[in-house]
């Protein structure tokens, strides 16, 4: 067996799902390769690093009243749409945030803000519809004060080059907010001489948010069931 | 409706639901966490979830394997939710060939860098908070194929009845999906998971 069919099969060995023979080879292989145990060894290590991330409890009593609200709704029939801003604000940006150049002589409507609570993260995700591809594209996040790309910690700008697909482009941001106020996200994908921008309202608020300038805790869930109250 | 259905009261069904799904919440709770990365997500997450599976009591009374099926439900709940959260139409991630893929790159180069003494260095990139703003850049889709093979242990031919998703195509996003993490801990930053959908 060579390395590359080892790789090939590793995951069934590390189960156990391959048949004596094979599971032999691939040991034998182990023996032999110390690369394909360090792979093996690594793997293992990232697992059970990640099987030791913390997992916050839920708020106390979450379970009955989450039991006592499956009873008292009636099943959905639709979607309510009515998640915290930046799920919306994402939905709303597939709308309009088109990464094609006819779209930029049409002016865009401003998109609703985002609000963010103090010292949390906050993942906001951005879809770029490009209509061809484009390899060597750069991204870059202009972010405003008090609010930090988690893992660039105090920079304001963020830029990186990436190669679009053509068709839907995600982007996940995870936000951070150091400090109350309000601002604005840039973002913006360059490509040649090409340039499209977004503009996205932030703010900061110190307490547990459901929209722009909306109640300080949100009474139900995107999908319009009922939230249970700390 | 039967007169002798196990659930013949109401009161007497809402008190059987909750004896169905109350030995499953916990572990529920802690996927749908990992899942979404937030208290507040997987609680809304679970939820939703009760609030789709109390009309279905009788039918959850009758599976065998209770546990496996609810993470299934979860999970399409969850993609669906995300799917609908960028409001565009379900597209595939983009499936190559496994094959192809270790022609083209170890998929474990990342995570097994055959340079010596790299040892130390993979350990480093391994501390807690390094690792969690890398899981939190993934993309929903990758942290949910992660959770469940790499985290809760499901096996491939589990995931394979669970997602209904072929195996090749499994491995296929797993190994991108276990790549994308090695990358985001190696450049030491949460660079953010552009994760590229091509139309069907």
């Amino acid at each position: 067996m060579n390395c590359r069919t080892f790789v090939e099969r590793m995951e069934e060995y590390l189960e156990g799902a391959l048949d004596a023979d094979a599971h032999d080879r691939a040991a034998a292989h182990l023996h032999e390769c110390a690369d394909c145990r360090r792979r093996v060894e690594r793997l293992q290590t990232l697992r059970a690093a990640l099987c030791n991330l913390p997992v916050p409890p839920p708020r106390p009593g979450f379970f009955e009243h989450a039991i006592a609200q499956a009873q008292a709704e009636p099943p959905p029939r639709r979607r309510y749409w009515i998640y915290a801003a930046g799920a919306a604000l994402a939905a709303g940006l597939v709308l309009w945030v088109g990464f094609r150049w006819r779209l930029n002589a049409i002016p865009a409507p401003a998109p609703a803000g985002v609000t963010i609570t103090l010292n949390e993260t906050r993942t906001i995700q951005l879809s770029f519809n490009a209509e061809r591809e484009l390899p060597g594209a750069t991204l870059s996040i202009r972010l405003p004060d008090g609010v930090e790309l988690r893992g660039f910690p105090e920079q304001r700008e963020v830029r990186w080059q990436t190669s679009l697909v053509r068709g839907v482009n995600v982007l996940s941001l995870p936000l951070v907010a150091k400090s109350t106020g309000e601002g604005t996200l840039l973002a913006s994908i360059q490509h040649g001489d090409r340039r499209t921008e977004l503009a996205i309202p932030l703010r900061v608020s110190d307490r547990p948010h459901t929209s722009a300038g909306g109640p300080a805790y949100a009474e139900r869930n995107r999908s319009g069931v009922p939230r249970a109250r700390a | 409706m039967e007169r002798n259905s196990r659930f013949g009261s109401a009161s007497q069904g809402q008190s059987d639901f909750e004896r169905l799904v109350r030995p499953h919440f916990d572990y529920l709770y802690k996927v749908a966490y990992r899942f979404t990365g937030t208290t507040d997500r997987a609680e809304d997450l679970i939820q939703d979830l009760l609030v789709r599976l109390y009309p279905r009591a009788e039918e959850l009374a009758k599976i065998e394997q209770l546990r496996p099926w609810l993470v299934r439900v979860m999970y399409r709940l969850f993609i669906d939710q995300t799917r609908r959260d960028a409001r565009r139409p379900y597209v595939a991630i983009a499936e190559s060939d496994f094959a192809a893929d270790v022609e083209n790159g170890d998929p474990y180069a990342e995570i097994a860098d055959p340079a010596p003494g790299p040892d130390v260095a993979f350990e480093l990139a391994l501390d807690r908070k390094r690792l969690m703003s890398a899981w939190e850049a993934l993309s929903p889709e990758h942290k949910a194929l992660l959770t469940l093979y790499d985290v809760e242990g499901y096996t491939l031919e589990e995931l394979e009845r669970l997602l209904d998703v072929a195996l090749g195509t499994l491995k296929s996003r797993l190994h991108r999906a276990r790549r994308r993490l090695a990358e985001l801990l190696r450049s030491g930053s949460s660079a953010p998971d552009v994760g590229s959908e091509r139309t069907k």
